[in-house]
């Protein structure tokens, strides 16, 4: 088996430890056997390479350097629709989330556009909301917590199935105590950069989504690796700081 | 009551100073706060004490800097200074109270980035140094571009040197700047996996390198709108390698003055850009060429940054690391040393170490195939599991590892017989920790008695 994922932009949403992610979904592939490749998308790239992506990786990036994609990733708004309306696996994360959604409304009432695949906005609200955070996600795997680190200043209000339930800090708004987004197999999150290698579970979920969708398969039998590591320090967070 | 006030706060403050000692704690911030408490305008009273202000600020190199542009002309000149790194404005009023004086020639202060605004609201800097704008610490200062403004912006109307090689910063458009730079050398790259800054600060197109030193300091060029490397008045070039460091020559392109063969005994690229900043200063001050080669070249780092110590028959290298950068460049200095050897990371989330420990996913440890006789890695402080899993996801083949204790078990490492060289990389709240066990350990000779732990 053989599976493609792309990093949208590397060179700009790349904020926090984006790498992580990237470097954590090709690891695990490999180590099962199955061919990982990752292609990077880059500023004028051509669209072929997005047309056979099985993961998309959409980091985050400071508010000048997403400006400077916006344009570029606007072009590509009908054809991430149509992958993400086929099953296409998406990780998109802080300043990618909001882009996901229909705009952001900065602290002047500015409204900034995004690429509107999903309805829902973000408001720049007072502080920024930063620290470590613990949810329990509504996704089918275990364990059921999901552990990072966030750091917004943006609140994304949305009626989706939220990525999960926050149990220690402040997710989407730091109001309704849901943090993220389920959209088919999108996830918009907040738990920046490296968020998948202390969370194997949800590296697993997304490299099994994009398999079964690429090989038209249910069930797929996986190969279980030793994760010992990745809990020891998935559960090291929650001892610190649930 | 102006005055009063201030002889109230460095009185509690030394009284603060004192009680500290006692219990054998440092005093580099505790009695700065008191006294920066009572009375916050006590930084005016350092600044009207000084001849001359110097300011260094910037994201790595603030430390080293110091210590060298200290060491070049703290000669037979009074100097008011953070050596230790204490760099808040706590740090600073520490050392004013720990070096009580009614006059200094020269104050020569490292300043973190996020303290600027304060310090430099009463202290009227006649020198700045720009050191580079890398990502460190997001948790505290967002973003890169706000760290690059938040330094350009409290300049104010001293003479600016500026690291020509960081766009970032290159862009800074005051009178009274002066540019410095190090030549492409052996160790430049083509390439490049830990780059903070890709883009044109002047008009966001993408920037193209010919080479780069560190991160993303080198030769860029913006084909967009012609941004490049301004001219440099101080290069670092000619750069060789020999047994104990590097031998460069140092010029001054605007008065012609030359300093040829200067023998530098600090590994690492990015220390040739804090010992270009430093000599700059000299230069800029008038400090004689002559003295400045034998000054440069009796420099001996002991501040944590490839800071080298003895313990029995093992040479011991404690070298903190606290961004991608640091991380990336201190595994590349490891990596010419062929000895057998073991590396301690020590990764603590404390507030002064940063909160988020994402940054460790941005620094290359690929870099660690490449380095020679690695017998075993250790891994200590509060987020180990995570240091350890970063190691585990890179090409290095993680298999010969241990979980240590630092405060308990640093000596257990030192058990290892086939070995020369111990590395250890803390976080910046392990750093002082580390420092006092490992004088301990050396003063014992090793390790021969009370190896508890192990």
């Amino acid at each position: 088996m053989e599976i493609n994922i792309v990093n949208m932009f590397p060179e700009v949403l790349n904020l926090y430890g984006d790498r992580g992610n990237i470097i954590c979904l090709q690891k695990r592939s490999v180590w099962r056997g199955i061919k990982a490749n990752v292609f990077e998308y880059t500023l004028g790239a051509n669209q072929e390479i997005l047309k056979d992506a099985d993961i998309i990786l959409l980091g985050g990036a400071s508010d000048r350097e997403q400006s400077i994609v916006y344009s570029h990733l606007l072009s590509l708004r009908g054809l991430i629709k149509d992958l993400i309306e086929d099953g296409v696996v998406v990780l998109a994360i802080c300043g990618g989330y909001q882009l996901l959604g229909e705009a952001y409304i900065d602290a002047n009432g500015r409204v900034i556009k995004g690429l509107h695949l999903l309805d829902f906005v973000t408001k720049a609200e007072g502080k920024r909301l930063i620290g470590n955070i613990i949810i329990e996600t509504s996704l089918d795997v275990f364990p059921k917590t999901v552990v990072g680190y966030e750091n917004h200043g943006g609140r994304t209000y949305h009626n989706y199935q939220p990525f999960g339930k926050v149990l220690k800090g402040y997710g989407n708004n730091g109001k309704d105590g849901f943090e993220g987004l389920i959209y088919k197999n999108v996830i918009g999150t907040y738990l920046h950069g490296p968020l998948l290698p202390k969370n194997p579970h949800i590296a697993d979920f997304m490299i099994k989504k994009a398999l079964e969708r690429k090989y038209t398969l249910d069930n797929l039998e996986f190969q279980k690796l030793d994760d010992t590591l990745e809990y020891l320090a998935h559960n090291r967070v929650k001892e610190l700081y649930m | 009551m102006k005055n009063l006030k201030l002889y109230v706060a460095i009185l509690l403050g030394m009284m603060f100073k004192l009680i500290l000692k006692l219990f054998g704690k440092d005093a580099t911030s505790a009695p700065g706060k008191i006294a920066l408490k009572i009375y916050p305008k006590i930084i005016k009273e350092i600044d009207k004490r000084c001849k001359l202000k110097i300011l260094i600020s910037g994201t790595n190199g603030k430390t080293t800097t110091n210590n060298i542009i200290n060491w070049l002309i703290a000669d037979d000149r009074v100097v008011l200074s953070n050596l230790k790194g204490s760099n808040m404005a706590n740090g600073i009023v520490s050392a004013f109270i720990n070096n009580l004086k009614s006059n200094y020639d020269i104050a020569c202060f490292e300043v973190d980035e996020g303290s600027l605004p304060i310090v430099t609201r009463y202290l009227k800097p006649d020198i700045f140094v720009t050191t580079n704008v890398f990502r460190d610490q997001l948790d505290r200062y967002g973003e890169l571009d706000r760290v690059k403004e938040l330094i350009l912006n409290h300049i104010g109307q001293a003479i600016a040197i500026i690291n020509a090689d960081d766009p970032n910063l290159a862009s800074f458009s005051g009178v009274k700047r002066v540019f410095y730079s190090v030549d492409e050398n052996m160790f430049s790259r083509r390439t490049n996996v830990t780059l903070d800054s890709r883009f044109c600060p002047i008009c966001n197109a993408k920037l193209e390198y010919s080479f780069y030193n560190v991160g993303h300091l080198g030769k860029y060029e913006c084909l967009m709108c012609g941004y490049r490397n301004p001219e440099s008045r101080f290069v670092i070039t000619n750069i060789r390698e020999d047994l104990t460091g590097f031998v460069f020559d140092f010029v001054d392109r605007e008065t012609g003055i030359n300093i040829e063969n200067i023998k530098w005994k600090m590994g690492g690229v990015y220390n040739l850009y804090n010992v270009c900043a430093a000599i700059s200063v000299a230069m800029i001050i008038g400090i004689d060429k002559e003295k400045i080669r034998e000054r440069i070249e009796t420099f001996e780092n002991r501040l944590g940054r490839l800071e080298k110590k003895e313990v029995g028959d093992k040479d011991v290298i404690i070298s903190l690391v606290k961004n991608p950068i640091g991380m990336s460049e201190t595994l590349n200095v490891i990596s010419q040393d062929p000895d057998p050897k073991v590396i301690v990371f020590i990764l603590n989330d404390n507030a002064a170490d940063g909160r988020d420990i994402s940054w460790i996913w941005d620094a290359d440890f690929d870099i660690l195939c490449k380095i020679e006789n690695i017998k075993a890695l250790y891994f200590s402080g509060k987020r180990k599991e995570d240091m350890a899993l970063r190691v585990k996801y890179s090409e290095f083949v993680l298999s010969n590892f241990e979980f240590i204790d630092y405060k308990e078990e640093l000596n257990c490492v030192f058990d290892q017989n086939d070995i020369k060289k111990i590395y250890i990389l803390p976080t910046y709240t392990a750093l002082f920790e580390v420092r006092k066990i490992v004088d301990n350990l050396s003063k014992k000779d090793g390790i021969k008695n009370g190896n508890k732990h192990c």
